[in-house]
């Protein structure tokens, strides 16, 4: 089986024989270089650390919504992955990362709004801050994922948010 | 007679510690706790736990009424408030004392006075003591126009009796400090007692000077520790004693601490702290709590300080102290805080369920920490989760004592800030000494870390082959599911 994977923004062309497990070690080729590779351990059938060259790798990947790897955490150390295809038939990422993001911001967790620095009409450039959330004595600031109007503004200033409730909407 | 008991309203290893103390110390400990923490470890070790009604802090650990009500009703005979939320509430303290309850931790009288920062500033100028550079009282945004054409910027802002660092503000000129002084100010608890503004020295040194004393004024003073590495003014690296201070100013230093304790008539645990810069000492405030740091001049003393705590608020003199006592450091002491954080995207708190854990200690480090596997880390409260120190006779070791004790922790879940962590450890300029106010952004670059084409493949290797196994299954799967069809022609062009 052959994947494509953007790691740490470079694309890998990773083979390995279509029936392997890893159970045992078992070969892997990055760009041609190999890698042996051994499954350590597992629970619920995920993938908790993998044996290279006798050396244990604690991994945990991180998936986008859709249960694709967005990234990867080797002994803490995070990279950030993208599919790009499997095999030379499917492309699981053909759609630029851009068109997929949306306007909608949601609070990661529950908190406090300090500030909110803009009003219902406003424009918004990408990455500006547009409230500040505090959570856990932190301040965190919240920006625009994308440029575009102000559509819809789900707090204001004081107000106590829950985890996952709507902070704003850019359009 | 009654076994005695002692009320804590507060959580994670503060209350863990409490638990421990008080309860080898004889008592029956009470622990008070808000839903999201019912599942939590204090709750699992001690005697009796009684719910909050909600989780919000100020409806849980901040609700004075609902806490005195049930330490009444209860008949407890102490309460340790331990750090944070109510701990340095005089009013706390004093309905304990109206209810005839021993209140763990200084007189009302005395939290009165150390709360109000720039009293204490004025107390310590009058005693000859050096004070940064600081505003009066401001209590509108437009005060600011009052404030000496000689305040320095950047300055710091910080509420005239606010506890902790998450309201304390950096403002880089006048336009900017006026901004963060209108929203700090809108807050009700702020607004109060007003803020001030004091000079921000990023390249000072963070002091702190613990010390106990008791009713007869005898006055134990333990090394200094240092805590400059600090993250929005929460501490993430701390030593003890400092390299960046000379005998001289640390002599001079426990000389203040002493006149600062003496002219208040302190009795307790306290920390007198201090910022030294160009080889000055400047005197910042007194904290009347025990800290996430005690556990430093603990270790230096081999000694427990909440059982020391507990017995000056009985009245109890301290052992082996005649006069002034000032104790002689035998190891370097550091000390790493462990938060739930993500290092890889701002430092985000994570909250979650934590699905692993493990480590292995040496006989030099302590770990003191609420995780287990299972455990649930919320997002309400504060998110440091453990304390990480080691100990050894030279610096340096004891710096690669704990980075190597860092490697043997795992923690699965949640993120956590260690793999920040052992890269601080590994700074040179750790190493060397450069602690100052503003480290982690001016001596420290965390996230260019740049990785090298091994590691890259190496990832990309991994990656790789746990993706291959998951396919693998997935499309076994799903062949499976396509035996299952009953359409022959189905099976026919599909299932090979």
């Amino acid at each position: 089986m052959k994947y494509r994977f953007q790691i740490h923004k470079r694309a890998f062309d990773i083979e390995t024989a279509p029936g392997s497990t890893f159970q045992s070690e078992t070969k892997i080729r990055v760009e041609k270089k190999p890698f042996r590779v051994q499954i350590g351990e597992t629970r619920n059938g995920e993938i908790l650390s993998f044996f290279v060259n006798r050396r244990l790798y604690q991994i945990e990947i991180e998936r986008d919504s859709e249960g694709y790897p967005s990234g990867i955490l080797v002994n803490d150390e995070y990279y950030p992955a993208s599919l790009l295809k499997i095999d030379k038939l499917f492309y699981y990422r053909s759609r630029p990362q851009r068109s997929s993001r949306s306007g909608l911001v949601k609070s990661f967790i529950p908190g406090y709004i300090q500030k909110v620095y803009f009003q219902v009409g406003d424009e918004v450039k990408e990455n500006e801050i547009v409230l500040i959330h505090e959570a856990m004595k932190m301040e965190n600031e919240i920006r625009a994922p994308i440029s575009g109007k102000l559509k819809n503004l789900g707090v204001k200033e004081g107000d106590n948010v829950l985890a996952n409730r709507i902070l704003f909407e850019i359009e | 007679m009654k076994r005695q008991s002692v009320l804590i309203p507060n959580r994670g290893t503060v209350a863990l510690d409490i638990i421990q103390s008080m309860r080898s110390m004889g008592l029956e400990t009470i622990l008070l706790f808000s839903p999201e923490d019912a599942g939590s470890l204090p709750v699992k070790l001690a005697d009796r736990s009684y719910k909050f009604y909600s989780s919000r802090p100020e409806d849980s650990y901040m609700d004075m009424d609902s806490i005195m009500e049930m330490a009444v009703e209860l008949g407890v005979d102490f309460l340790h408030p331990g750090y944070g939320f109510l701990s340095e509430s005089p009013e706390l303290a004093e309905q304990c004392a109206r209810h005839g309850i021993t209140f763990i931790g200084p007189s009302p009288d005395v939290l009165r006075r150390v709360r109000n920062k720039i009293e204490m500033k004025n107390l310590a100028r009058q005693l000859g003591i050096n004070t940064i550079a600081h505003s009066d009282v401001i209590n509108s945004p437009l005060d600011i126009e009052f404030v000496s054409p000689e305040m320095k910027f950047p300055v710091i802002i910080k509420p005239v009796t606010g506890t902790g660092g998450h309201q304390i503000r950096v403002a880089e000129f006048r336009r900017d400090a006026q901004d963060k002084l209108q929203q700090m100010l809108k807050r009700d608890s702020i607004q109060q007692e007003g803020v001030f503004l004091e000079e921000f020295l990023p390249f000072a040194h963070h002091i702190e000077i613990p010390f106990l004393r008791d009713s007869s004024g005898n006055l134990l003073i333990m090394p200094e520790i240092e805590s400059s590495i600090q993250r929005r003014f929460q501490k993430i690296f701390q030593e003890s004693p400092s390299v960046n201070i000379t005998d001289d100013l640390r002599q001079s230093m426990m000389q203040d601490t002493r006149r600062l304790v003496e002219s208040l008539n302190y009795v307790g645990l306290g920390y007198a702290e201090f910022l030294v810069e160009k080889g000055e000492s400047c005197f910042s405030e007194i904290n009347p709590t025990i800290q996430v740091n005690t556990l430093i001049p603990e270790v230096h003393m081999l000694s427990n300080f909440i059982k020391k705590q507990f017995v000056l608020a009985r009245g109890e003199l301290l052992h082996h102290v005649d006069g002034l006592r000032i104790f002689e450091p035998k190891h370097n002491v550091i000390l790493a805080s462990l938060n739930a954080e993500n290092p890889h995207d701002a430092f985000r708190p994570s909250a979650g369920t934590v699905k692993d854990f493990f480590h292995y200690a040496t006989i030099r480090n302590v770990f003191k920490t609420s995780l287990f596997a299972g455990a649930e880390v919320s997002s309400t409260y504060d998110p440091n989760i453990g304390k990480i120190l080691s100990f050894a006779v030279q610096r340096e070791n004891a710096i690669n004592d704990l980075c190597q004790f860092l490697n043997t922790i795992l923690v699965r879940g949640i993120h956590t800030n260690l793999l920040f962590l052992k890269k601080l450890l590994q700074s040179p300029q750790l190493l060397r000494g450069e602690t100052i106010i503003d480290f982690l952004n001016l001596r420290f670059e965390f996230a260019k870390r740049p990785r090298s084409d091994d590691e890259v493949e190496l990832a990309a290797a991994l990656l790789g082959a746990a993706f291959h196994v998951e396919n693998r299954r997935k499309n076994y799967k799903a062949q499976l599911e396509r035996m299952k069809q009953p359409n022959l022609l189905r099976r026919i062009f599909l299932g090979r």
